[in-house]
């Protein structure tokens, strides 16, 4: 596989290289003549998964001010101003919390990127991509799951889903949704009563409620005894946390009182922007807002001690064009990020312009880049070695360069 | 067939749990007659939450009264932060109380299938309170179109949806427009907005795989442009003529007819008669009440009765509620946990008041009626709710209300049915707990 071929745009580290942001001449530009080297992997890598549910828009993430499309084809929408990135490729201002990785040529951005399956439905699409197949008609567990696998003999928290039911991507991996931390454990019940649950859980048999329950009273006792603490009864139980920045705190924290985490599933539901979307502020703003605080709050904290990789995916993008009501509906491409020390920063992808002609389906960004390439690359380097074969079953990753 | 397990079945899925005392009634009835009772009962007030809900004024507020008094002009909203927050509070107050009323009625409600088809549909049209200014709008949705038509011909149903002020705000349809609608001038202000016309077929209707293109989406967003609400203000249905988009539509290969709102009435009720929709209305109810793989004949029995009676709820609840399937051993139903909780205090003759608390625990397990983030509402099949961090919520909250720590809602004494637990050297409140946590509680 060529690793060149579809690198044409990037800046960072290895300096700039702009090409014209035309179709057919977003060729080959860079200089990886030699494999990319794979990281040399070890414990201290931690992946963090962060799923912006509601198809985010990926032209509003990254804006393609270079191309003539922009203006002409969402006049209400286009950003007047962003922060730079590449020539025909800028950010949204609310993203600036990520300059510094930008500046270090840390963040690596695939423009249409997605599944190529064409539902256009929330719902399958997000099933269909945590399951790691368009169609999905043969799986029933997550690919973060599988591809965990190396590592889940662990702990029961080398995997962690900060989230209040465990998120389909992770399903099969008796991994941990913690929504809270500080509620995380069982307050009222004493010593006598814990050992009898996990004696009536214990002997349950395969009933899958038991099995789950039984593996939750044994990490219970494994956090308590990591952390030293345990829940203390509160009178009024907290509100479920709906910030990616406060999830990112309680990640940190997590793992500052020395849990073995090694994965983190993040999300957020704030990105289904039909009406009002808004511009450089408005509502869609906020959230990416919240999106850069929490990667940027990751990179920082784990700066020097572990080696960082986050991957930002949603289920699919938007219309190019604004609807009715000041917003976008349901599209096809959008973006992805991939950030952290060892990215080779930039724009990957095949941009194919925007162009009625080019759209798909006369309307949407089309798909030129699988996500699952891109996941294929990220866990690559978080494993270290080529993520298990299931991963993505009978699926060939096309080569990126990302990392 | 075995009786016992049909009681169990019938006391544990077709209402929210059973009290002391329900299984002999249900055993002296028959299921039969039983069943007959529930859905007779259903339309009907329930007078003995009476006293319990007076505690929530807010249900009887009609749209337009929600924020009567507190909004200011246009314009000066938006200068007047201190409003837009008063409001917002007041939204919020008017949805806690929405939604712990709902609570309540599970727990204490002696109309138990009303109950449970209220929550079905309740999520089949999921609404989502957070969004703006929902709270206002939901009292109408709650008495008008759940409390009103759970068990009548789904096609009425689907018009009050429709028509409903939080489902027109929810989903936006109120703001889409014609292609050029002429007070939005701006051209970015006009247009169709896709997001009910794509749910209304994906999710209320034919179901995902019901054969409908990218295309049947925006043709029926054309026919649904101009139904609105007459204005923030005054947030109450409205079809506003200038607002249609007046030319033909195709949709699902049938032309309609450019018209005015009877364009989108005609074709509800189209599509509530459409096959795709029996199959996925008895799929849906399937899940709910018997498996989550719905077996396939009883899938067909039910879809083939609704065809058959024009889409009657009741009919088609009474073939999946005394079907052999219910009563198959191997169909167990995992508790969602709205049902955990409740089932919980209606086997100890418990008691809540709704409030607060008590909510803001059942959010922390997932489920609140109308606080499902997404239009596909709470889910229903077991693994979505089966990992280790949710089951370790069950059991907190167990040792919660046993220990009487959620303020207003408290257990009472009577101990479940089939209680396996031994409490010998156990104080009554920890094996109270004890039984709650435990696996064989979470099914039904």
């Amino acid at each position: 596989m060529d690793l060149t071929r579809r690198v044409f745009l990037r800046v960072g580290g290895t300096g700039l290289l702009v090409t014209a942001c035309v179709p057919g001449s977003l060729r080959a530009l860079q200089d990886v003549a030699t494999p990319v080297p794979l990281a040399s992997a070890g414990t201290d890598s931690l992946l963090v998964v962060v799923f912006l549910r509601g198809a985010a828009d990926g032209l509003h993430l990254v804006p393609p001010v270079g191309d003539p499309g922009y203006q002409k084809l969402r006049p209400s929408l286009a950003l007047s101003q962003s922060l730079s990135f590449t020539r025909d490729f800028g950010l949204h201002p609310e993203l600036r919390a990520l300059n510094p990785l930008v500046e270090r040529g840390e963040l690596a951005v695939v423009h249409a990127v997605g599944s190529r399956h064409p539902t256009r439905s929330h719902f399958e699409a997000q099933d269909f991509m945590e399951l790691g197949e368009p169609g999905a008609l043969h799986l029933s567990d997550g690919w973060l799951a599988r591809a965990l696998d190396p590592l889940a003999a662990e702990s029961p928290f080398a995997s962690l889903a900060l989230t209040s039911q465990l998120p389909l991507s992770l399903r099969g991996s008796g991994s941990f949704a913690i929504a809270d931390p500080a509620e995380f454990g069982l307050p009222d019940a004493g010593g006598r009563s814990r050992t009898e649950l996990a004696r009536r859980y214990a002997s349950g048999g395969n009933d899958p409620v038991a099995v789950a329950g039984a593996s939750a009273l044994e990490a219970l006792s494994e956090y308590e005894r990591r952390t030293g603490t345990r829940a203390s009864a509160r009178r009024v139980p907290r509100r479920p946390n709906v910030s990616l920045k406060v999830s990112a705190d309680r990640v940190v924290a997590l793992e500052r009182a020395g849990l073995p985490i090694r994965t983190v599933f993040l999300e957020s539901s704030v990105w289904d922007t039909h009406l009002n979307q808004g511009t450089e502020s408005g509502s869609m703003a906020r959230g990416i807002a919240d999106l850069a605080g929490a990667v940027a709050r990751l990179s920082e904290e784990m700066a020097g001690r572990r080696d960082l990789l986050v991957v930002v995916m949603t289920e699919f993008g938007r219309t190019v064009r604004a609807n009715g009501s000041g917003g976008s509906d349901h599209g096809h491409g959008s973006v992805m990020f991939v950030a952290g020390p060892r990215v080779r920063g930039g724009l990957y992808g095949d941009w194919p312009g925007l162009s009625e002609e080019r759209l798909y389906q006369g309307r949407d960004l089309p798909v030129t880049t699988d996500y699952r390439s891109v996941l294929w690359e990220v866990l690559r380097a978080h494993l270290g070695s080529a993520p298990p074969a299931d991963t993505f079953p009978g699926f060939e990753p096309e080569s990126l360069g990302l990392l | 067939m075995d009786d016992g397990l049909r009681f169990q079945r019938l006391l544990g899925r077709a209402t929210f749990g059973p009290r002391p005392g329900d299984r002999d009634v249900l055993a002296r009835l028959g299921a039969e007659a039983w069943l007959d009772r529930e859905l007779a009962a259903g339309g009907a007030w329930d007078p003995g939450l009476a006293p319990r809900l007076s505690a929530f004024p807010s249900l009887a507020l009609e749209p337009d009264q929600a924020f009567q008094g507190m909004a200011p002009s246009g314009r000066r909203a938006e200068r007047d932060r201190e409003a837009v927050q008063e409001m917002r509070n007041r939204g919020r107050e008017i949805a806690h109380q929405v939604a712990g009323a709902r609570v309540v009625r599970a727990v204490h409600g002696d109309h138990g299938l009303h109950e449970v088809m209220v929550d079905f549909w309740s999520n089949h049209f999921s609404v989502f309170a957070r969004k703006s200014l929902m709270g206002g709008l939901l009292p109408h949705f709650q008495r008008e179109v759940l409390d009103a038509h759970g068990f009548g011909r789904f096609e009425d149903l689907l018009v009050e949806v429709a028509r409903s002020p939080a489902m027109l705000v929810y989903l936006d349809n109120w703001n889409s427009t014609a292609p050029r609608f002429g007070r939005k001038r701006r051209s970015d202000r006009a247009g169709i907005n896709e997001n009910y016309a794509r749910e209304l077929l994906e999710l209320h209707t034919l179901g995902v795989d019901g054969g409908y293109s990218q295309e049947d989406v925006r043709q029926v967003a054309r026919v649904f442009t101009g139904w609105t609400l007459e204005s923030r203000r005054e947030p109450v249905f409205r079809f506003r003529e200038s607002m249609h988009d007046p030319d033909d539509k195709r949709v699902l290969g049938q032309r309609i007819r450019g018209g005015g709102m009877d364009e989108g009435e005609a074709l509800l009720r189209r599509l509530a008669r459409h096959p795709a929709t029996a199959n996925h209305l008895a799929r849906k109810l399937v899940a709910r009440f018997v498996a989550d793989t719905p077996p396939p004949a009883l899938v067909e029995r039910v879809a083939r009765r609704y065809r058959d009676t024009d889409g009657r709820i009741d009919e088609s609840l009474k073939v999946v509620l005394l079907s052999p399937e219910l009563a198959d051993p191997d169909h167990r139903k995992l508790k969602t946990p709205l049902r955990f909780a409740s089932s919980a205090l209606r086997a100890t003759g418990g008691e809540t008041d709704g409030g607060k608390i008590f909510l803001l625990a059942l959010w922390k397990l997932g489920e609140v009626p109308f606080y499902a983030t997404t239009p596909a509402g709470h889910p229903e099949e077991a693994e979505h709710w089966i990992d280790p961090g949710s089951l370790l919520e069950r059991m907190s909250l167990a040792f919660a209300l046993a220990a009487g720590r959620i303020r207003g809602t408290r257990l009472g004494g009577a101990r479940p049915e089939g209680s396996t637990v031994s409490s010998i050297g156990m104080r009554v409140w920890e094996s109270q707990a004890l039984e709650l946590a435990s696996p064989d509680f979470q099914w039904t």
